[in-house]
């Protein structure tokens, strides 16, 4: 649905968005993440159509951004992030004109109109001044906005920001409902929002592209070579200071002791390869078992989505 | 087609859906009250005076009040169109649709014509007044007002492209004033300054003094026509290429 190549954005001097590359496939409803001034807003618009890429190409649904800019944008609709709207016109009012700029009219805009306003809960605002609404109903007259011509990808630029958690948990449950007839690209930097709805992340930083897949791809592959190991251990040295006891045993393995601790005769070891070998790991279960020690669990970790976006989002990180 | 109806419908609804339309009619209908009783009054106790003028082209000739008009109201006009969307932001909404930039600056200027036009919609009653005292040619009426269309189209599309290159209302206001006083309006003095042929011909041909005797007398002269006719047509390109250049929001 989405594919970017080499995507660059600059301003002036300043290098908003860097070679940016990912792919969001039909169907995926994707977290786009990143910390404040990573480039998401400028993605995003460039994706809309609103500003032209300096460099690099993408397409949405196979039509080029530029090129094609007219039948890229009649497949989204883009709610933005300071969702813009006029004080001066009614909700119908304002969907109709959106409606017709996006080249629907006649019965099938009063249809578009009364389905979007249903689906985005404002039916009962229809003939309300936009000026008058409440922050929470200009977001959804926003997210009706972005719905009327059923675009199949909806591209929302920190749709939740400002709303009361009520507000937030009933737009998670639209977007749920939403995700069966729509491609999401969901910009936001309110991580449990993307592991509440989202399948897939793209996480920018400072530009650039520091890590894209499914959730679980991503929370995983930044565990890779970090494991938890558990195991009965006599008592002695292993139950009082299990800490330094397993320094001690790994010596010279090629492994790092993350932390230890030792509960009702078992210890739980957090272990991480330092050069990514996994043989490593093999040796440092013989080596506990020559210890004496009973070895019930060895587990890979994996690191929530909050760690690994500070891992990869940290000052100066990189993947 | 229909893009650029839909825009233009917008135009209109929020002119008139917001006390902006009201303001604007008003303070019109005022000031132009005023000028035509002025030119009644003057007529009623000196008629020697307009000499084959009737007050009604006194009222929509080369006067200093109806280039007032001019000067004020089109600007008034014509600084929301696109200074308000920046200002808003929705301009980013606009131009994220499949609509594009010369649908947009068409819808609008239309928009802005049809107001304007509306503002001298109500003064078709001040020919009803003169008609209890003497006969109205209709036909010179109707010029005057296509001179009335053509030049405020003409300073609505320059308008237009100011408030394109302004961040605020106050701005479009200003820049819209200096284009159309300093350019359009002092552009047309040359003829009266210079002597030699080939200068008094120019400056007599951009003269918008001497177009809006011609009009209001019932000369509809295609040189002015096509003259203003360009004028907005290389507004509105401009407008267009200046949205299409837009780099940041």
């Amino acid at each position: 649905m989405i594919e970017t190549h080499k995507l660059t954005r600059r301003y002036g001097a300043r290098v908003a968005v860097e070679a940016l590359s990912f792919t969001v496939e039909r169907g995926q409803i994707v977290g786009f993440l990143g910390p404040n001034g990573a480039g998401k807003s400028s993605t995003l618009r460039m994706l809309s159509g609103f500003i032209p890429p300096t460099a690099g190409t993408a397409r949405i649904a196979g039509f080029d951004i530029v090129e094609e800019k007219q039948s890229a944008q009649a497949m989204l609709g883009y709610m933005p992030e300071t969702m813009p709207l006029y004080p001066e016109l009614r909700v119908r009012e304002y969907l109709r004109f959106r409606g017709e700029i996006k080249g629907l009219w006649g019965k099938k805009l009063n249809a578009a109109v009364d389905r979007a306003m249903g689906l985005a809960d404002i039916a009962d605002r229809d003939a309300q001044l936009i000026g008058e609404l409440s922050k929470g109903y200009k977001q959804r007259v926003g997210l009706a906005d972005a719905l009327v011509a059923s675009p199949p990808l909806l591209i929302l630029d920190e749709p939740t920001e400002g709303l009361d958690p009520n507000q937030v948990a009933r737009f998670r449950q639209l977007l749920g409902a939403l995700k069966a007839e729509h491609t999401i690209l969901l910009s936001t930097h309110i991580l449990s929002e993307v592991e509440a709805v989202c399948d897939h992340v793209v996480i920018l930083h400072q530009g650039k592209l520091v890590a894209a897949g499914s959730l679980d791809e991503v929370t995983a592959r930044r565990g890779a070579g970090a494991f938890a190991v558990r195991c009965r251990a006599p008592e002695g040295p292993w139950q009082t200071a299990p800490e330094a006891e397993a320094r001690r045993c790994f010596e010279g393995l090629g492994l790092e002791v993350e932390g230890a601790s030792a509960e009702a005769g078992l210890v739980s070891l957090k272990l991480s390869l330092t050069d990514g070998d996994e043989a490593a790991l093999e040796a440092a279960v013989a080596r506990l078992v020559g210890a004496g020690l009973g070895v019930r669990e060895v587990k890979r970790a994996t690191r929530e989505l909050e760690e690994v976006f500070q891992l990869l989002t940290a000052e100066g990180g990189a993947a | 087609m229909r893009a650029i109806f839909a825009i233009y419908k917008r135009e209109l609804l929020s002119s008139f859906a917001s006390p902006m339309g009201y303001v604007l009619l008003a303070s019109f209908l005022v000031f132009n009250g005023v000028v035509f009783s002025f030119f009644m009054q003057m007529v009623a106790s000196n008629p020697a005076l307009s000499g084959t003028r009737g007050p009604l082209q006194m009222f929509f000739g080369s006067t200093i009040l109806s280039v007032l008009t001019l000067l004020i109201f089109c600007p008034a006009i014509s600084m929301r169109t696109f200074a308000e969307e920046r200002r808003a932001r929705t301009f980013e909404t606009l131009f994220t649709t499949t609509v594009t930039e010369t649908e947009v600056v068409l819808g609008k200027f239309f928009g802005a014509l049809t107001v304007w036009m509306t503002l001298w919609l109500p003064t078709l009653l001040y020919a009803l007044v003169v008609r209890r005292y003497g006969p109205v040619d209709w036909g010179v009426l109707a010029s005057a007002y296509l001179g009335q269309c053509v030049i405020g189209g003409a300073f609505l599309s320059l308008g237009i492209l100011m408030s394109a290159l302004s961040r605020s209302q106050v701005t479009a206001f200003v820049l819209s004033f200096l284009a159309t006083g300093g350019v359009m309006f002092a552009l047309g003095l040359g003829s009266y300054i210079y002597t030699d042929e080939s200068r008094l011909q120019f400056f007599g041909y951009v003269n918008l003094w001497s177009h809006l005797e011609n009009f209001s007398v019932g000369l509809v002269d295609t040189r002015a026509l096509v003259y203003y006719l360009s004028v907005t047509a290389l507004g509105l390109g401009l407008t267009v290429n200046v949205l299409a250049g837009r780099k940041e929001a």
